[in-house]
């Protein structure tokens, strides 16, 4: 493959902003920082195999995950308050249930797809030393944004390091640049920089949130990630990519804005790509579900590499 | 159709204005512009000596940079190279450049597709 790493800080605009990280394709940039990915995903590529061989007893019990929301910020806006952060949470375990009111948009055709992952978010009721916690940690930064190179993830870079991230789902809300609205990790990356980032204008429902990112489905959509989900288009823009999941169909590119179904591309008609699907890149009124598929993958995850999270 | 597009209109960083795309265009603006927030932006740098950086969407959302080459055909016809030799892996035809926007008509047919690296420039 004809990937190289840029060289930092070339920009023939002039501009101020931050196109510097020197990023290679994200995957090899793990790999070479963190040679156990490779192997851990692979290893997860073959669990979620054997399960889709295998039919498992539909499970009766949710998944319940333990959450902190790290806020930083450097003005007062940024420093979102409580409700925001909960009103989060709130949309999380409607997507995470399937009993969000909106999944009814579902077009006929993939209704019966249509799935329940049937995991349940908290925030922490303990902080790791075991004392009692809203959750919720808060710090100021003299940052005025942050890009997506994880400095958020870390004191030492003007944000917040994490909780361990083998007992807590981190959640990062702060100022981004460049409008990015969130990042994620996937399972079996570094600990140190584990969870996800959410753009505070884009995080829950309430407080400073602006439309058309207003219902916490940023969120949604990088807890996907979290739990090993990947891009309904497969990350290529010719067709050959896949997310590994057989019941969304193939897709050409991401889908922005409110589609008017169907999309047609990668000989997929006639329904087309399944853009209200949270892994695509819609407006947040516009994506309403996961499937069947995608929960399988997802509990995989959960029963795998993710086990240590669950309680 | 001959076009001719000013390479100096177009050099520097661009990023996809999505929500100006239509149907049958795609849009860029400088990467200073005050885009709205989004959940990626693919986009590019065409530096003055021939070389190309991509920004691409990652797959957990982040961006990735990928190094190539880049060309202005005469029938503007705006080719990527991944080194210095073979065909363009991505041609963009150039419908306007005003040196704050480049408009590109989707799909490639209206160019005339370089082969064996000879319109790629020389590094
Ligand atoms: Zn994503």
């Amino acid at each position: 493959m004809a990937r190289h790493a840029r060289a930092a800080d070339e920009t023939a605009t002039g501009t101020p902003k931050r196109r510097s990280c020197g990023t290679m394709q994200v995957h090899h940039r793990l790999l070479e920082m963190f040679p156990a990915f490779r192997a851990r995903q692979t290893k997860l590529e073959h669990a979620f195999a054997a399960r889709l061989r295998s039919a498992p007893e539909a499970r009766t019990a949710p998944y319940k995950i333990p959450v902190v929301v790290h806020v930083v910020y450097r003005t007062a806006a940024e420093n979102i308050d409580d409700a925001q952060v909960k009103s989060q949470i709130v949309v999380l375990n409607k997507d995470y249930r399937a009993a969000n009111p909106d999944r009814a948009k579902t077009p006929a055709v993939w209704k019966g797809l249509v799935a329940d992952p049937m995991v349940e978010f908290a925030l922490a009721t303990k902080d790791p030393q075991g004392h009692p916690t809203p959750g919720i940690t808060r710090k100021q930064t003299t940052k005025s944004s942050f890009g997506d190179d994880n400095a958020v993830k870390s004191d030492r870079k003007g944000g917040k390091s994490p909780w361990p991230t083998d007992r807590y789902l981190n959640i990062w809300v702060c100022t981004l640049s460049d409008g990015l609205l969130g990042y994620a990790q996937f399972p079996g990356g570094p600990p140190k920089t584990d969870g996800v980032v959410i753009l505070n204008t884009a995080f829950g429902t309430s407080g400073t949130v602006k439309p058309p990112f207003n219902l916490g489905r940023t969120t949604t959509h990088e807890v996907g990630h979290f739990l090993n989900l990947r891009h309904i288009w497969g990350d290529t823009e010719d067709c050959s990519g896949t997310d590994f999941v057989v019941d969304t169909p193939n897709a050409q590119n991401p889908n922005y804005n409110k589609p008017a179904f169907p999309h047609v591309t990668c000989s997929n008609g006639p329904h087309g790509d399944m853009f209200m699907n949270y892994m695509d890149y819609v407006d947040d009124d516009a994506m309403f579900m996961f499937t069947l598929g995608q929960v399988v993958r997802m509990r995989t995850t959960l029963d795998g590499p993710r086990k240590s999270l669950v309680t | 159709m001959a076009r001719a597009i000013d390479p100096s209109s177009i050099l520097g960083s661009w990023l996809h204005s999505h929500e100006e795309d239509t149907d049958t265009t795609t849009v860029y603006r400088r990467a200073d512009y005050e885009f709205p927030p989004s959940r990626g932006r693919k986009g590019f740098e065409l530096r003055a000596d021939g070389a190309l950086s991509e920004k691409g969407i990652g797959p957990t959302d982040r961006s990735v940079h990928t190094a190539g080459r880049w060309h202005l055909s005469e029938d503007g016809c705006l080719e990527f190279f991944a080194g210095t030799r073979g065909s363009p892996t991505r041609v963009l035809p150039i419908e306007s450049a005003d040196g704050d926007k480049i408009v590109v008509r989707k799909g490639s047919q209206t160019c005339t597709l370089s082969h064996g690296g000879s319109g790629a420039p020389e590094r």
